[in-house]
């Protein structure tokens, strides 16, 4: 049996993603919706032997062709036509729902009206008929609270009632004022006369989108021999329409529709008018306040990266040893052989090394999906408009900016809530400066390794504001000298706070943290095998003779009681790591590193370091693991990558200081450059690498040559 | 005697009733995604004069920025 597809559709903040998830549960796949880049959830359950297939449609107010989300949406719903749309709505908030609700009636759709929060509702003594509702829209109706997954059962029920036919979905239509229902028929009557209009959209849908002059089925239905025949009569109807309601614009259609929901309300909702102040004034009070709103902001950024290097401490440093015992053990149980040492230093040494920083991004993660799901993130928006404005974009843009928290990927996608393109690609060129998840445990074994406990969170956080700043700034110059442009205009709904419910905060950490060890388990993986393979390889021979023929003479020296057994060791274990500093020198990797060693030697960094950013590349995390091999490879010992960077003489305060700025600066890795791609141009792809490059070059620079100065004043 | 003015200059706490939205279409859509058109009632709950409002219209409380703001015109209540 066919699959039955459901689309859950509502606007932003009403309760639809913990409705998907109570629906789903743990049945989830994320992918990309065809032809552009922005996230698809979908949920497969089966429920009394039927199929269910859940698509979450993104979050819109309206079927418009103003946003990507609203086209995706939209084109959705025309093209795969499913079974049944779920329209989650706000109770509290009914006619402004109502407006997609009726767009999604005229589209045709079999419709289930979720009446979401139905406990706030009563608390605030509105009461809603049903049956009135449900007869005036023709669509079925359910009251839920998403929150609390109370009613989840009662929708499933109610889709497995419409698919077997035991209720019927009474279809109505969405009636306009006369004077625009005869121009409806009027452009409706012309378009049946082209069958070949109405194989995908009723010809109502077309009529009423023509009237609206949606430019999209413009496009579509240019095709036609009756083309400019339909339009001309469109036009004219749409002129009559405005000259009747002595209004200038296109919206009176939608004006209409808010008509229409005004009678439904007054028909089948009854609201005592009652005035009180709600907790969430009270909380804006002071997070949205003219003066306080930043330093509040700033505050709980602060106590956020605190959390991420306290809790998480103890966590890392179990992880650790365990990595570090686990690569001594394979060596002693199964002896040193070329399978062995590839997995103590390219998997256990590589990835291990990756993998250790997962408490942290766990941390971070639940912070950043805490101020989402509260309500907090669009506050946030909101008192960085007024800089944001300043410099031209505005407050939106700081939330793909804040999702570059966790991966420079999703931002990019989630840039797209920015309608004009100009202001979307400064976004998306500053965006790299939010550092991303994957540079996180970068940053923690710098700081980790070289500053002492009690300021590690607030160097964090230090680093993080930087990346603020410079994004603002760099933005700021970028729409003043590139990218000029009007600004686009800022609109946002503040929703009431709410406590976060554990659950859907858990599947929001888990499909991110779950991205974070894929790519470990696979990237990194390969990352760190490919780096040991060009570290071991070519096999210098005539080393490995000498160094033979020098172990051997030492031995014989011991054999003839010219040195002490003590002696013997010592002199061969310095032996041992000097022959295999020589071994890394002659390999691929170090020749690699030597030769791109002058370019890099102003920025502090050796040829190891080197090698690691080239790498890096594919991966910032990469940075780390490829670190660790090298220096596991060549100290030929496991006691972790922070030991080894503490031993090593030439890797001090200022190279790890330059390499902080370096890696807070430069380009993000190959996937979201392709995302970037994907979603701008070649242009300005190559633009934000080179930028990028001569940014982090110039602060790398900087941050040693300025840390050597006071170095030597200090000293 | 009616009082019209840019909903920017709204101090906190005051209303007004939309009366037009000044622009070419963007904006009509958008505030009427939002939920706001005309003979809608607004109130102000925060002005930091620099066109930035916090407003509450019906049950919905929204963030308008400095380009909107100005556009809305409104007849201001006399309370």
């Amino acid at each position: 049996m066919k699959n039955l597809k459901v689309a859950v559709a509502g606007n932003p903040n009403c309760g639809k993603t913990s409705l998907f998830n109570n629906l789903t549960g743990s049945h989830q796949s994320v992918g990309n919706w065809p032809g552009v880049t922005v996230e698809k959830r979908e949920g497969l359950i089966k429920y009394k032997k039927l199929k269910i297939n859940f698509i979450d449609l993104p979050g819109i107010y309206g079927l418009t062709t103003f946003s990507t989300d609203e086209l995706i949406a939209r084109n959705y719903l025309l093209k795969e036509k499913p079974d049944i749309v779920i329209n989650i709505v706000d109770s509290t908030n009914l006619e402004r729902s109502l407006y997609l609700t009726t767009q999604l009636i005229e589209l045709g759709m079999t419709v289930i009206l979720a009446l979401n929060k139905r406990d706030l509702a009563k608390k605030r003594n509105i009461k809603i008929n049903k049956g009135k509702l449900a007869s005036y829209l023709g669509v079925k109706v359910v009251t839920l609270v998403a929150s609390k997954n109370r009613g989840t059962k009662k929708i499933l029920d109610k889709i497995y009632r419409i698919h077997n036919g035991k209720e019927q979905v009474n279809k109505v239509q969405i009636k306009h004022f006369k004077v625009i229902e005869d121009e409806i028929a009027r452009i409706k009557d012309l378009i049946n006369k082209d069958p070949e209009l109405t194989d995908t959209y009723t010809a109502r849908w077309l009529a009423i989108k023509l009237l609206e002059k949606d430019s999209f089925v413009r496009k579509n239905i240019k095709a036609s021999k009756l083309y400019n025949e339909i339009t001309e009569t469109a036009d004219k109807s749409m002129e009559f329409v405005k000259s009747s309601f002595n209004d200038e614009k296109e919206t009176v259609i939608a004006n209409s529709r808010y008509g229409f929901i005004a009678s439904v309300i007054k028909e089948s909702v009854y609201s005592k008018n009652t005035d009180f102040t709600k907790l969430s004034d009270i909380i804006d009070r002071f997070v949205t306040s003219k003066y306080l709103g930043i330093p509040v902001f700033l505050f709980f950024m602060w106590i956020i990266f605190q959390l991420v290097f306290n809790i998480s401490s103890p966590a890392v440093n179990t992880l650790e040893s365990f990595f570090n015992i686990a690569g001594e053990s394979i060596i002693i149980l199964f002896g040193k052989n070329i399978i062995t040492k590839v997995i103590a230093e390219a998997i256990i040494g590589g990835v291990g090394s990756v993998i250790i920083y997962l408490p942290n991004i766990l941390v971070l993660f639940l912070a950043v999906a805490v101020m989402e799901d509260s309500g907090y993130m669009t506050r946030v928006a909101f008192i960085m408009d007024r800089y944001m404005h300043k410099i031209g974009l505005h407050g939106k843009s700081f939330l793909p900016m804040i999702l570059g928290f966790g991966c420079s990927i999703p931002a990019f996608m989630g840039s797209r809530i920015i309608e004009n393109r100009k202001n979307r690609i400064v976004t998306m060129l500053v965006t790299p400066f939010m550092s991303c998840g994957a540079k996180l445990p970068v940053y923690i074994l710098l700081i980790g390794t070289f500053f002492p406990g009690k300021w590690q969170g607030t160097i964090l956080f230090m680093i993080y504001l930087t990346g603020v700043i410079t994004a603002i700034a760099a933005g700021s110059f970028l729409k003043k000298y590139l990218l000029k442009g009007a600004p686009s205009h800022f609109i946002i709904e503040l929703p009431p706070y709410k406590i976060p419910s554990i659950k859907n905060l858990l599947i929001h950490m888990w499909n991110k943290t779950w991205i974070y060890i894929k790519k470990a388990g696979s990237v990194i993986l390969l990352a760190s095998i490919t780096i040991w393979i060009l570290i071991n390889y070519p096999v210098n021979n005539e080393l490995n003779k000498n160094h033979t023929t020098l172990i051997r003479q030492i031995h014989s020296s011991y054999a003839r009681g010219d040195i002490s057994s003590i002696e013997m060791n010592k002199i061969i274990s310095s032996l041992e790591r000097k022959q295999s500093i020589k071994r890394v020198n002659s390999s691929f990797a170090g020749k690699i590193g030597h030769f791109i060693e002058p370019v890099i030697k102003p920025l502090g960094f050796d040829w190891k370091t080197g090698i690691s950013i080239i790498a890096g590349i594919g991966g910032k995390e990469i940075i780390i693991s490829t670190l660790s091999t090298i220096y596991s490879v060549s100290k030929q010992d496991h006691s972790g990558l922070r030991q080894a960077l503490v031993d090593d003489p030439e890797f001090d305060l200022t190279v790890g200081m330059s390499l902080l700025a370096f890696t807070l600066f430069f380009i993000p890795c190959l996937p979201a450059i392709l995302t970037f791609f994907k979603e701008v141009d070649l242009k300005w792809t190559l633009f934000m690498i080179s930028y990028l490059t001569v940014s982090s070059y110039i602060f790398s620079f900087l941050v040693y040559q300025g840390g050597k100065i006071v170095q030597q004043h200090l000293l | 005697m009616k009082n019209l003015i840019s909903l920017y200059y709204l101090k906190e706490n005051e209303e007004g009733t939309v009366v037009d939205i000044y622009d070419e279409n963007d904006i009509t859509v958008m505030l009427l995604n939002m939920g706001i058109k005309k003979g809608d009632s607004i109130k102000v709950l925060q002005n930091s004069f620099n066109g930035q409002l916090i407003v509450m219209v019906k049950d919905t409380k929204l963030a308008i920025g400095q380009g909107i703001s100005d556009k809305i015109i409104v007849e201001k209540k006399e309370s």
